[in-house]
C-alpha cells in the first residue's frame, strides 16, 4: 500500500505535466490575470462617491461585482471587483478594473467588451464573460450617477 | 390531431436539442439504486403506449399537459420512416428503434428526443430510478464491445451507445434535464436578455464570499445544508412550473438553480481538496 502511495507521488509531477496543456489552451494573458487578479476586494458601497455593480451570467451562473470610485472631478481613482466564475471572467474584471482606473467616467463608458477580449485573446465560447464585464462597469457608472445626480441637481440649485 | 394545440416552435426542437448539451454535474450524494431483475423489453419502450397511458400524477385538468401530450404524438409523428440497412423493410420507429425486427442493430434516427430513447414524456418529472434500469439494460444489448465480432453493425452501436450515453447524462440531473426540456418546447436560456434580480444575485455574493473565507470542514457543511435545501426548492418549483406549462417561470428557476449548482460544485471541490 505504501509503495503505491510512493508510486503515486513519484508520478504525480509527470501527470500533471501531461494534463498541463489543457490548462495552456488560455492564452497567457488570461493566465496572467487569473492567477494574479488585480484589484480583488470591496469598496463601501455606501460611500457616495463608490459606484457599485453586480452583475450575472445567468447561463454560466457567474456573478461579478465591480465597484469604482470616483473624485470630484469626475476621474476613478479605484476599483475593485470580486468575482466568482470561470478563469475568462476573471482575468474580464480584473482586466476592466485595471483600465477604468485612471479614467473619467466618461471615458470609462467608452470601454468595449471587444476591446477585452482582444486584450485577453479570449475564444468565441467565451466572449460572454467580457460582456460581463463590459455590463459591470456600465452598472457601476450607472450606479455612481444615480447616487450622485440628486445632489448634483441640488448644488446647482443652491448656487 | 384536430384539437387546438398551444403554439410550440415543434420544427425548431428537434434541431436545437442537438447542440446544447449540458456536462454531467453532480449534485445529489444520493446513490441510484439499481435493481438488477429486468423488465420486458416489448412494452418498456413502448413509447405510446406510455403517452396515452393514465399518469398518476398528472390530473386531467391540465390543459397544459394535454398539449405536451398532443406534442409528443406529433413528434413521434415527425421520426423519419426508416428502412432497415440488412433486410430492407421498414422500422417501426417505437418498437424497432433500436434494433429490426431481424434482429440488426439500426441507425439513431436524426429527430429522436432524449425523453424517446427511454420511452419517457418530454417532461421534467421523471424516475431516476427507471431512468437508471433503462440506461443500463439499453446498453448491455448495444454496447460496441459486443459487436467487435460483427464488423457491420460496430459503427451503428457505436453511435448508438455515445447517444445513449449523452441523453442519460442530460436526463439523470435536474439542472440539464431542465434546461434540455426547456429547449425541447422552444426556449432557452439567452445571456444577454435573461435578466436575474440584483437582490438575487447580492444574495449568491454573500454566499460565495462565505464559502471563499470558510475554513473550516463545519463553516462548509452549514453552506452546504443551506444550499441543499435550496436545490430541492428550485428542483420543487422546477417540476410545478413546468407542470403547468409556465415555460418563463421554469427558465427563471433554471437560472437560479444554475447558481446553487455552482455553489454546491465548490462545497465539493472543497470535499475534495480536504480529502487531499
Amino acid at each position: 500500500m505504501a509503495m503505491l502511495r510512493s508510486l503515486g507521488n513519484a508520478l504525480k509531477p509527470t501527470l500533471e505535466r501531461i494534463v498541463a496543456p489543457q490548462v495552456a489552451l488560455y492564452h497567457k494573458n488570461v493566465i496572467d490575470h487569473y492567477e494574479n487578479p488585480r484589484n480583488v476586494g470591496s469598496l463601501d458601497k455606501n460611500d457616495k462617491n463608490v459606484g457599485t455593480g453586480l452583475v450575472g451570467a445567468p447561463a454560466c451562473g457567474d456573478v461579478m461585482k465591480l465597484q469604482i470610485m470616483v473624485d470630484e472631478n469626475g476621474k476613478i481613482i479605484d476599483a475593485k471587483f470580486k468575482t466568482f466564475g470561470c478563469g475568462s471572467a476573471i482575468a474580464s474584471s480584473s482586466l476592466a478594473t485595471e483600465w477604468v482606473k485612471g479614467k473619467s467616467i466618461d471615458e470609462a463608458v467608452e470601454i468595449k467588451n471587444t476591446d477585452i477580449a482582444k486584450e485577453l485573446c479570449l475564444p468565441p465560447v467565451k466572449l460572454h464573460c467580457s460582456m460581463l464585464a463590459e455590463d459591470a462597469i456600465k452598472a457601476a457608472l450607472k450606479d455612481y450617477k444615480i447616487k450622485n445626480n440628486p445632489e448634483k441637481e441640488k448644488a446647482t440649485a443652491s448656487v | 390531431m384536430a384539437a387546438p394545440m398551444k403554439v410550440v416552435p415543434l420544427t425548431l426542437a428537434p434541431r436545437l436539442i442537438t447542440y446544447r448539451l449540458q456536462p454531467f454535474t453532480h449534485f445529489s450524494r444520493k446513490k441510484h439504486h439499481l435493481s438488477v431483475a429486468g423488465t420486458n423489453y416489448n412494452t418498456k419502450y413502448d413509447v405510446n403506449g406510455m403517452v396515452s397511458g393514465s399518469d398518476a400524477r398528472f390530473t386531467p385538468n391540465q390543459c397544459q399537459f394535454s398539449a405536451r401530450v398532443q406534442l409528443i404524438r406529433c413528434h413521434s409523428g415527425l421520426l423519419k420512416e426508416r428502412k432497415c440497412w440488412k433486410c430492407g423493410s421498414e422500422t417501426n420507429n417505437v418498437s424497432e428503434l433500436f434494433f429490426c425486427n431481424c434482429g440488426v442493430i439500426q441507425s439513431i434516427p436524426s429527430d429522436i428526443s432524449y425523453f424517446q430513447v427511454f420511452g419517457f414524456k418530454p417532461d421534467f418529472c421523471l424516475d431516476t430510478e427507471v431512468l437508471s434500469k433503462s440506461y443500463k439494460e439499453l446498453q448491455r444489448n448495444i454496447h460496441p464491445d459486443k459487436y467487435n465480432q460483427r464488423s457491420e453493425e460496430l459503427e451503428l452501436a457505436a453511435e448508438q451507445s455515445s447517444f445513449i450515453n449523452k441523453a442519460y447524462f442530460t436526463l439523470l440531473k435536474p439542472y440539464s434535464r431542465g434546461l434540455y426540456l426547456l429547449e425541447f418546447l422552444g426556449e432557452k436560456i439567452d445571456e444577454e436578455t435573461a435578466h436575474i434580480d440584483q437582490e438575487f444575485l447580492l444574495h449568491i455574493m454573500e454566499i460565495n464570499e462565505k464559502l471563499s473565507e470558510a475554513t473550516d470542514m463545519k463553516q462548509i457543511e452549514k453552506i452546504e445544508e443551506e444550499n441543499n435545501v435550496k436545490l430541492i426548492k428550485c428542483v420543487a418549483e422546477l417540476n410545478e412550473s413546468f407542470n403547468k406549462g409556465d415555460i418563463q417561470q421554469a427558465k427563471a428557476t433554471l437560472i437560479r438553480l444554475k447558481y446553487f449548482e455552482n455553489i454546491d460544485d465548490k462545497v465539493k471541490a472543497f470535499y475534495r481538496r480536504s480529502m487531499g
